[in-house]
């Protein structure tokens, strides 16, 4: 079976062109959500190689209250379950500054700025994490 | 539709593989995305909503030049950073712009 990311999204067309970029030039299985207990569910399980986390989330919530992606990563990379989980976070804030300061913030292991302009060099980054 | 749509200037790397097909149909369902997020925003625009304009140009920004079209992420990209100071009027041109990007590439189609 092969490697299986989730994309944690809220924008259809950003997650479509993930979703369509994994499976066809990764050949990733993939999981398209913006339903944050159901992204912490799966990554308990153990069913998760990667995660692709949008930054801004309009309709995620946790414990009644929204959650942005980088409370989401966050919460993932302090659980002793979910730790060891790659998380890239994918951004169209282009600010300078923004990118360290979010990484710093999630504890995020790397950085994607939307939109992809080369899906070659995006599908390196996903198997570099993974690796 | 063509691979070659209006607006597109070379940066649609997707060319000559498995994934182009596929990728010109869900440029024909990002048209449609768009002509959705005109209404959008010309709604906000009529209720004032600089906040949430700013929002519909961080997803603009942010998803346009996946499918190869730079030039609605980089107007998206002028209205997520509008300033505080920025004129309804000035809004109200972008907002013509994003229209008339439309326009032509719903032509294309």
């Amino acid at each position: 079976m092969g490697k299986r990311v989730m994309v944690v999204e809220d924008d259809p067309m950003n997650a479509k062109f993930f979703e369509l970029t994994l499976k066809r030039r990764g050949h990733f299985d993939v999981i398209v959500t913006e339903d944050a207990d159901q992204v912490l569910r799966l990554a308990r399980e153990g069913s998760i190689d990667m995660i692709i986390m949008d930054v801004s989330l309009c309709n995620s919530y946790y414990n009644g209250e929204r959650v942005d992606g980088l409370t989401l990563s966050r919460l993932i990379k302090k659980d002793d379950s979910t730790r060891e989980i790659p998380i890239l976070l994918a951004t169209a804030h282009a600010m300078k500054g923004e990118q360290e300061a979010f990484l710093k913030e999630s504890e995020a292991d790397g950085y994607l700025s939307k939109p992809v302009i080369d899906p070659d060099e995006f599908i390196k980054k996903v198997n570099d994490l993974i690796a | 539709m063509n691979s070659n749509p209006p607006g597109e200037e070379g940066l649609y790397p997707h060319k000559d593989d498995a994934m182009h097909e596929e990728l010109d149909e869900l440029r024909s369902l990002y048209v449609d995305y768009l002509r959705g997020e005109i209404d959008t925003f010309r709604s906000l625009v009529a209720r004032r909503d600089f906040d949430d304009i700013r929002s519909l140009g961080h997803r603009l920004k942010g998803s346009g030049g996946s499918y190869g079209f730079q030039h609605i992420s980089d107007l998206g990209e002028t209205i997520q950073y509008l300033q505080d100071s920025a004129e309804w009027e000035e809004i109200e041109i972008l907002l013509h712009r994003l229209e008339e990007m439309y326009e032509q590439l719903a032509e294309g189609l």
